[in-house]
C-alpha cells in the first residue's frame, strides 16, 4: 500500500486517540487514529444531488444476487428441527430415519455442538426454553428433502412449566425460575447484577413532583415488532480446503467474520465473508446468526456447500423489538416546564441473558426534553421467548410511544399547543453527559415542518359533529445518535485510464450507501459519479467498517471515504502538477478535470493525469477520525400527521405525514427521502397494525406469517408523505452528515396516536391501535389497555 | 413418505418463457417459482413468503399477474411466461421496436422496459428484493388500466408488499411509465400490435396425471377409493398455502383449472323453484372454476350480482384473485370466504357431481362447520347458479385486518330488489324489499343468511324504529367469537353497523 512512511511505523500515542462512538443508544469507547481535518465543502457538485442509485439497474433487472439467490456446486440445504414447546428436555433424540432419507446428508444433535454458543445462545440445545429453538439441523439435497427429513428426526420431550407474562415471571409466582438470583436483571448493555434493575438518577425527582404544579401518572405498552424483512436471514457457508467462504444476508460483513473466528478458533484470514446485496436487515442481521454457525459446521461435516436459509414462517418465530410496559410519572410547571420525571419499564426479553441487551428503552427519556430531575428503573425479564434483537431505533421507539404521548397529554391538560410545550422543554446540552450537542435542529424541525404541514390552521379546523370520519392531527419528536465513528477504513484506487474503484466493508442495506459513498468520493476526487465502482462488504476485497446499524454508516464510512479519496487525489496532484508546472497544493479538481486553483483554464483531463502514473495505478486510503471531544452528536426530527377516524367502525386511515429531521448534510435527496418515507411506513405498521402474539396458554406463536403479522400494504401506507431537512450545519465530522436510518421510525406511531386523541378525544395506551380498542375507549368515554 | 420420494417420475412441459418456448422436465413437487429459479436460473422472481403474501414472486403467466409460489410447475404447462428478465424483450415485441438503449455508465447499453427506467429514474428501490415483483405487478395492472388514478395504483399493487420504501416513489414510478407508455400508445406509426404470438392454451392431454382436462377424468380419479392423487388442485391459493405449512402433497394433486366445463359464466333457464323469494325465469351459471378477477371482468355478473363483484373486488390482492375461484372459495369453508357471502345473499345453488350422479345444494345448506361442507370424498363442486333478477341491487362490506392481503373480520352482503317506491305498500308499512337476502361471514362457525334480520325488514315498513328493531336482531343473530384477528363484542357491534351502511349503500333507507 502506498503511504509515507510516517503512518506505517508501529503506533505511537501520538497519532491515536480515545473517542466514543454512540452505536444503537450505548456508547462504546474506541481507540483511534488521528486524520488530518479536510475543510468543510462549502460548494458541492455531487454531494447533495439527487442522483440515481447507482446499483438502481441491477436491482430492476433482476440481476442483483442476494445471499438467497447464490447456488453453487453440491449444495445441500439445511433445515433446522425445532421444539414445538416452550418449555422442554428432551428426552430422547433419534436421526436414524431422518439420516436414511432420500438425499439426506447430515444431521447434527445438540451433543454435536455442545461446546459452541453464538451471541451467547447454544447452536442446538436439549433444553429448549422457546417454541421455535433450534434442537436440530438436517442438511439434504434439495430443500423439500431436508424438510421432509426434518420431519423424521424423532425427539422425545418432557413439557416443562412455561411463563409468557413478565408481571408473573417477575414475581415470587412465578413457575419457571430462569436463575437462582431471580427471573430479571437490568435493561440494556453493560453488566447487571441478576435479580436488580438497571437504574439511572439525576436530581431529586421527589422534590422535583413537590416542585410541580400538576403530576401526571401514566401506563404504557408496546407490542413486540418483527423486522419482516423481505429477504429472510440466511447464510451460504464453502468451505475450500481449509478457506471458508460464507454468503451471508448480513448488515455487518465483519461482525459475522469475527464472530466465526471466535466460535470455531480459525484465524481472520481463512474466512471471507460476502454480503454485498441484502434484502433489508433494520437491526436484525447486526451479526453472526446460529444458522450462520450451523451452516458452517454442517458444510465442514459434510464436506458440501451448505445453504439454511430460514422459512417465512422461522423468521416469524425469531428476532423481534421487545414489548415493554412503561409507567410514567411526569411533574410539571403549569407554564409546561417539567420539574420530574419517573419511568419504571419492563422488557419481557425471552429466556437467555443476552436478550437483556435490548430490555431497555428509557435513554429518550432521559435526554429528549429539559429536565433536572429524573429516575428510570428498567426491568429486562425472562420469558419462554424467542431472544430478542436490535430493531430499528431499538429502545426510543418504544420509548417515544410513551414520552411522545405523555408530551401531547400534558399540552392538552395545559391547554397549551404540543409543540409550544416541547419548546418550552428544549435544551442544548446532553444532560446525561453534560456535553453540548453538535448541533441541534429540532427546533427548526418544529418550524419547518409546522409550516409545511400548515398545522395552526389544522389544530383550530372543527370537525362535524354530526360527521362518523373525525379528521385529527398530532405531532411527536425523536432523539437518535447517528453520529458514527471509528473504526471504519476506505481504499480509492486510480486506475490508469481515470476510472476509480471504491472499497468499503460497509453494507448497504437498502439505505443507499453505494450510492452515497459514491458521491461522497467522486465530489473529492472531482470526477462524475459514474468513474466510480463500488465493491463494498466482502471481508476479503475491502477494508474494516462496523457493521450498518445505529444509523452510523453514513458518517462512519463517509468521511474515510473522503479522506481516501483525498489522499488518492494528492498523489494525483503530485503527478500532475509536474504537467502543469505548478505545486500539487495549487490544484483543484472538478467535472473531470485538474486545474490551477486560481487560473483554471490552465488544465488537464483527469485520466489525462491517470495515464501518466508510473505504477500504472494508485491507491489512497483513508480511516474515520475520533469523533470531537466533549460534543455529543445526535440527529433529531419532528413529525406532525393527519389522520381519519371512523367513529363508527374504529378504522384510522393515515391520511398525510409531513417530516422534518435533522440529519446535517443530505448527502442524496433522493435516498434521505426513501429512508423517512420507508421509516415512517413502518411505524405505521407498529403505530395501527403490526404485532407478534405468543398465545399465552401454549407459548406458541400464532401470527407468525405476513398475513397475520400485517406489515403495511401499499393500501395501509400513508397517502401523502413530505420529507424536509432543515440544513443545520454539522462540522463534527469532514462530510456534515448524520446518520437517517432509524430516526424515521421513532416519531411515527406516537404522532399517530395522539393524531387520533386529537380526532375522536380518546387516548389508546397500547399500540396497535385497533379499531377494536377505538371503538372500546369510544364505548367507554375513556381510554383503551387491554389489547386485541 | 416423502414429497420428492413419493412419486420418482417427472412431470414435462412445454410451455414459453420470456418469448422462448421451452421443454422442461422436473420434479412434480417442485412449485413455477424454483422452475424458474432453478432449472432457467431466472433468480429475478425471489421468495419472499412462499404463500401468496408478498408477491416477491409475481411473474405475468397467461397475461396475468401472479404468485409463482402458488403455481406448482406442472400448472405452466402450454402456458406463457414473463419475468423480470423478459421486460425489455416483451416491450419490444408489443411495440414492434427496438428498444431505445438507456446508458448504464456511459457504456454499456441496456434495453428497458419503460417501468424499468421509471423505476431507477425515481429512486423507487431501496434493499430492491421486492422490486422484480412489484415491476411484473405493475406491467400486468397497466395492461388492464393504461391511464390510473393515484389510488387505483395502490389497489392494483395491494399484493405486493415492501418493508424498506414506504411505496410513495414506486407509485411515482408507475405513475411515470404510464403516462411514457400511453404516450407511445397514440403513437400508431410507432405501434404495432405484435405480441399475437400466444402459446396455445389448456393442451387436453394427460399429462403425467397431473392435470385432469375434463371432469369426467378428474371424477373417475376421485371415484378410485384409494387413489394416491386427488383433485384438489384449482387456483392453489388455499391448498398449495397448506402444503407449505406441510399439510398436503402437491405431487399428490390434480391439477382441476383446466377443466372446460368448470369454466364458463352464462345465462340459462331456470331449472326449479328458489327456495327463497319467487322464482325467476332465469339464471347465471358460474363454473366452480372462475377466479375472482374473470367475476369481476364479467358484464353479466356486473349487472345482475353487484354485491359479487364488490366481494371480489377486495379479496386478497391482485395475484390472488387472478388464481383463486369460486369452486375452491367454497370447498374451503371457511367462515371469511368473501365470494361465498356474497352468492349465497343472492340464494345461489350448488352443482356437485359424482361420476354417477349429480346433485344441486342451496349454498345456505352446503356447509357443516368450519372447513365442513356436505361435498363427499368422490364429489367436485361443479358450478353456482344464481338466479337472474331484474333490478337487483346489492353491496357488500367488510372489514378486514388490512386494506390489503386481509382476512375478514366482519363482512356483510346484501341483495335486494326493491319495491317501486311510491306504490303504496312502502308508505303504510308494508314492506320495502320484492327480494332482499342478508348473508354474513367471519361472525359465525360458518357463512350464514340472516334470515330473523331478514324478516324484521321484510314485514315492517323501512323507518328508524325497524332499523333499530333489524340491528338488534343481527346483534343476537350472529355468534361470533374472540381470535387473534378481533373480538367478538367488536364483531357483534360491527355486523349492526355494516348492516346500516349497507342498507342505505343500495337505498334501503332513507
Ligand atoms: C394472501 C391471501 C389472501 C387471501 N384473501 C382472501 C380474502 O380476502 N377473501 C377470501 O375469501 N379468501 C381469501 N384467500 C383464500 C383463497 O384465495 C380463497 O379461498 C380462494 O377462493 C381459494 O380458491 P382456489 O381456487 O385457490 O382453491 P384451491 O387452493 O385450489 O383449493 C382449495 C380447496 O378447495 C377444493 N376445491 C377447489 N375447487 C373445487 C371444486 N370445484 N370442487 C370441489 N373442491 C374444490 C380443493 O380440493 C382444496 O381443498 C386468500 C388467500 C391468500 C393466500
Ligand atoms: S413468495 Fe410471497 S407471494 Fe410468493
Ligand atoms: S425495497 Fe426492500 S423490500 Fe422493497
Amino acid at each position: 500500500m502506498v503511504d509515507d512512511e510516517k503512518n506505517q511505523k508501529p503506533t505511537g500515542d501520538q497519532e491515536y486517540e480515545d473517542t466514543v462512538v454512540n452505536i444503537e443508544g450505548r456508547r462504546v469507547t474506541v481507540r483511534t487514529r488521528k486524520v488530518p481535518p479536510l475543510p468543510d465543502w462549502t460548494e458541492t457538485e455531487i454531494v447533495g444531488k439527487a442522483l440515481p442509485r447507482v446499483d438502481g439497474i441491477d436491482k430492476i433487472t433482476g440481476r442483483a444476487k442476494y445471499t438467497y439467490d447464490i447456488q453453487v456446486p453440491y449444495m445441500l440445504y439445511a433445515v433446522a428441527v425445532r421444539s414445538p414447546h416452550p418449555h422442554a428436555r428432551v428426552k430422547n433424540i433419534s436421526a436414524d430415519k431422518a439420516l436414511a432419507a432420500p438425499g439426506v446428508h447430515g444431521v447434527m444433535l445438540p451433543q454435536d455442538v455442545a461446546s459452541y454458543t453464538t451471541a451467547g445462545l447454544p447452536l442446538l440445545t436439549l433444553n429448549p426454553k422457546y417454541t421455535g429453538e433450534e434442537i436440530a439441523v438436517v442438511a439434504a439435497e434439495t430443500e423439500l428433502q431436508a424438510e421432509d427429513a426434518a420431519r423424521l428426526v424423532k425427539v422425545e420431550y418432557e413439557e416443562l412449566p412455561f411463563v409468557m407474562d413478565a408481571e408473573l415471571s417477575k414475581s415470587d409466582k412465578s413457575p419457571v425460575k430462569f436463575f437462582p438470583e431471580g427471573n430479571f436483571i437490568g435493561g440494556g448493555f453493560g453488566r447487571h447484577p441478576i435479580g436488580k434493575p438497571s437504574v439511572y438518577s439525576r436530581g431529586d425527582v421527589e422534590q422535583g413532583f413537590k416542585d410541580s404544579d400538576q403530576v401526571f401518572e401514566e401506563t404504557f405498552t408496546t407490542q413486540p415488532q418483527q423486522h419482516s424483512c423481505m429477504e429472510v436471514h440466511g447464510t451460504l457457508a464453502q468451505w475450500d480446503d481449509d478457506q471458508l467462504t460464507v454468503w451471508e444476508s448480513t448488515q455487518g460483513v465483519y461482525g459475522v467474520q469475527e464472530e466465526i473466528a471466535r466460535v470455531f478458533k480459525i484465524p481472520l484470514s481463512s474466512i471471507r465473508v460476502i454480503g454485498t446485496h441484502m434484502g433489508g436487515g433494520f437491526g436484525s442481521k447486526g451479526g453472526a446468526g446460529k444458522q450462520t454457525a450451523l451452516a458452517v459446521m454442517m458444510a465442514k461435516r459434510t464436506r458440501r456447500p451448505v445453504k439454511m436459509m430460514l422459512s417465512r414462517h422461522e423468521d416469524y418465530m425469531g428476532v423481534y423489538r421487545p414489548a415493554s410496559t412503561q409507567y410514567f410519572k411526569i411533574g410539571v410547571k403549569n407554564d409546561g416546564r417539567l420539574m420530574a420525571i419517573q419511568l419504571k419499564t419492563i422488557n419481557p426479553v425471552g429466556a437467555y441473558q443476552s436478550g437483556a441487551n435490548w430490555g431497555s428503552c428509557a435513554a429518550m427519556t432521559t435526554e429528549m426534553y429539559a429536565c433536572p430531575n429524573v429516575h428510570t428503573e428498567e426491568y429486562a425479564v425472562f420469558t419462554n421467548a424467542p431472544t430478542p434483537s436490535a430493531m430499528r431505533g431499538p429502545g426510543n421507539t418504544q420509548n417515544a410511544w410513551g414520552l411522545e404521548q405523555m408530551m401531547d397529554l400534558i399540552a392538552y391538560k395545559l391547554n397549551l399547543d404540543p409543540i409550544e410545550v416541547r419548546n418550552r422543554n428544549d435544551v442544548k446540552v446532553d444532560q446525561v453527559t453534560n456535553e453540548p450537542y453538535a448541533s441541534k435542529g429540532l427546533a427548526e424541525c418544529y418550524k419547518m415542518g409546522a409550516e409545511k404541514f400548515s398545522w395552526e390552521e389544522k389544530r383550530r379546523r372543527r370537525n362535524d359533529p354530526a360527521g362518523t370520519k373525525k379528521h385529527g392531527v398530532g405531532v411527536a419528536s425523536q432523539i437518535w445518535g447517528g453520529g458514527g465513528g471509528p473504526p471504519a477504513t476506505a481504499i480509492v484506487k486510480i486506475n490508469q485510464d481515470g476510472s476509480v474503484n471504491l472499497l468499503t466493508g460497509a453494507a448497504d442495506i437498502g439505505t443507499g450507501t453505494r450510492t452515497v459513498l459514491s458521491q461522497i468520493c467522486a465530489e473529492e476526487l472531482g470526477v462524475p459519479v459514474n468513474r466510480i465502482h463500488v465493491t463494498n462488504a466482502d471481508t476479503e476485497t475491502t477494508p474494516y467498517t462496523l457493521p450498518s446499524y445505529g444509523s452510523i454508516t453514513l458518517a462512519s464510512s463517509g468521511p474515510a471515504v473522503r479522506s481516501a479519496a483525498n489522499d488518492a487525489k494528492k498523489q494525483l496532484f503530485d503527478l500532475a502538477a509536474g504537467s502543469l508546472g505548478v505545486k500539487p497544493d495549487e490544484l483543484s479538481s472538478k467535472d473531470g478535470f485538474i486545474f490551477v486553483t486560481r487560473q483554471p483554464d490552465k488544465r488537464m483531463k483527469f485520466e489525462s493525469a491517470a495515464a501518466g502514473m508510473p505504477e500504472r495505478d494508485l491507491v489512497g486510503r483513508g480511516y474515520r477520525g475520533p469523533n470531537p471531544k466533549g460534543q455529543a452528536l445526535n440527529a433529531f426530527g419532528a413529525q406532525f400527521c393527519e389522520v381519519e377516524v371512523d367513529t363508527q367502525t374504529g378504522e384510522v386511515r393515515v391520511l398525510k405525514f409531513v417530516a422534518a429531521h435533522d440529519s446535517g448534510r443530505v448527502i442524496n435527496p433522493h435516498t434521505f427521502a426513501s429512508q423517512v418515507k420507508g421509516g415512517i411506513t413502518m411505524g405505521t405498521g407498529y403505530a395501527l397494525s403490526e404485532r407478534r402474539l405468543i398465545d399465552g396458554n401454549t407459548g406458541i406463536p400464532v401470527a407468525a406469517s405476513m398475513l397475520e403479522y400485517r406489515p403495511p400494504t401499499s393500501l395501509d401506507a400513508p397517502i401523502d408523505i413530505e420529507v424536509y431537512s432543515v440544513d443545520v450545519p454539522y462540522k463534527a465530522n469532514n462530510i456534515g452528515a448524520k446518520g437517517v436510518g432509524e430516526p424515521p421510525l421513532i416519531a411515527t406511531a406516537p404522532a399517530i396516536a395522539n393524531a387520533v386523541f386529537n380526532a375522536v378525544g380518546v387516548r389508546i395506551y397500547s399500540n396497535p391501535i385497533t379499531p377494536e380498542k377505538i371503538m372500546l375507549a369510544l364505548r367507554d368515554g375513556k381510554t383503551a389497555k387491554q389489547t386485541a | 413418505m416423502t414429497r420428492s420420494s413419493a412419486l420418482s417420475t417427472t412431470v414435462r412441459i412445454q410451455c414459453h418463457v420470456n418469448g422462448e418456448a421451452r421443454q422442461l422436465e422436473f420434479s412434480p413437487s417442485v412449485r413455477l417459482l424454483d422452475v424458474l429459479r432453478e432449472e432457467l436460473h431466472l433468480i429475478g422472481t425471489k421468495e419472499g413468503c412462499g404463500k401468496g403474501e408478498c408477491g416477491a414472486c409475481t411473474v405475468i403467466m397467461d397475461g396475468r399477474a401472479v404468485d409463482s409460489c402458488l403455481v406448482m410447475g406442472y400448472q405452466a404447462d402450454g402456458s406463457e411466461i414473463w419475468t423480470i428478465e423478459g421486460l425489455p424483450q416483451m416491450w419490444e415485441m408489443q411495440t414492434a421496436r427496438k428498444l431505445h438503449p438507456v446508458s448504464r455508465d456511459d457504456h454499456e447499453p441496456l434495453p428497458l422496459h419503460p417501468l424499468q427506467r421509471t423505476f431507477v429514474e425515481c429512486g423507487s428501490s431501496q434493499c430492491g428484493i421486492c422490486i422484480p415483483g412489484m415491476i411484473m405487478s405493475s406491467v400486468a395492472f397497466l395492461k388492464e388500466n393504461p391511464n390510473p388514478t393515484r389510488e387505483e395504483i395502490r389497489y392494483g399493487l395491494g399484493g405486493n408488499l415492501c418493508r424498506c420504501t414506504g411505496y410513495v416513489k414506486i407509485f411515482d414510478a408507475v405513475e411515470k411509465a404510464a403516462s411514457e407508455m400511453r404516450a407511445f400508445a397514440q403513437n400508431p406509426s410507432q405501434h404495432a400490435p405484435a405480441h399475437q404470438r400466444r402459446v396455445n392454451k389448456a393442451t387436453p392431454r394427460r399429462r403425467d396425471g397431473f392435470v385432469a382436462s375434463t371432469l369426467k377424468e378428474a371424477l373417475k380419479i376421485l371415484a378410485i377409493p384409494d387413489s394416491p392423487t386427488r383433485p384438489q388442485l384449482a387456483g392453489g391459493t388455499d391448498s398449495l398455502v397448506r402444503a407449505k405449512d406441510g399439510i398436503g402433497q402437491p405431487s399428490r394433486m390434480v391439477d382441476i383449472s383446466r377443466i372446460k366445463e368448470l369454466s364458463g359464466i352464462k345465462k340459462i333457464r331456470a331449472r326449479g323453484k328458489r327456495t327463497s323469494g319467487s322464482a325467476y325465469p332465469q339464471e347465471i351459471r358460474i363454473g366452480a372454476g372462475t377466479t375472482f378477477t374473470e367475476v369481476l371482468e364479467s358484464e353479466l355478473l356486473q349487472k345482475y350480482a353487484p354485491a359479487l363483484i364488490e366481494a371480489c373486488a377486495v379479496i386478497g390482492g391482485p395475484q390472488i384473485r387472478n388464481r383463486g375461484t369460486l369452486g375452491g372459495n367454497f370447498a374451503n369453508a371457511s367462515p371469511a370466504a368473501d365470494s361465498v357471502t356474497a352468492l349465497m345473499s343472492m340464494g345461489a345453488i350448488l352443482e356437485i357431481a359424482s361420476l354417477k350422479s349429480c346433485r344441486q345444494v342451496p349454498a345456505e345448506k352446503f356447509f357443516l362447520g368450519p372447513g365442513k361442507t356436505v361435498l363427499k370424498k368422490n364429489e367436485l363442486l361443479v358450478a353456482v347458479r344464481i338466479p337472474k333478477i331484474p333490478n337487483l341491487v346489492g353491496c357488500y362490506l367488510r372489514l378486514g385486518q388490512r386494506r390489503a392481503q386481509a382476512i375478514s373480520k366482519v363482512d356483510v352482503a346484501v341483495s335486494a330488489v326493491l319495491k317501486p317506491r311510491g306504490n303504496g305498500s312502502s308508505k303504510n308499512g308494508g314492506s320495502l324489499f320484492d327480494f332482499l337476502g342478508i348473508c354474513y361471514g367471519s361472525v359465525a362457525p360458518t357463512i350464514f343468511r340472516a334470515r330473523a334480520t331478514e324478516a324484521v325488514l321484510k314485514e315492517q315498513s323501512p323507518n328508524p324504529a325497524t332499523l333499530k328493531h333489524a340491528k338488534e336482531t343481527i346483534k343476537k343473530e350472529v355468534q361470533p367469537i374472540d381470535d387473534i384477528r378481533s373480538t367478538a363484542e367488536y364483531r357483534r357491534e360491527m355486523s349492526a353497523v355494516l348492516l346500516e351502511r349497507a342498507l342505505r349503500r343500495i337505498g334501503a333507507l332513507a
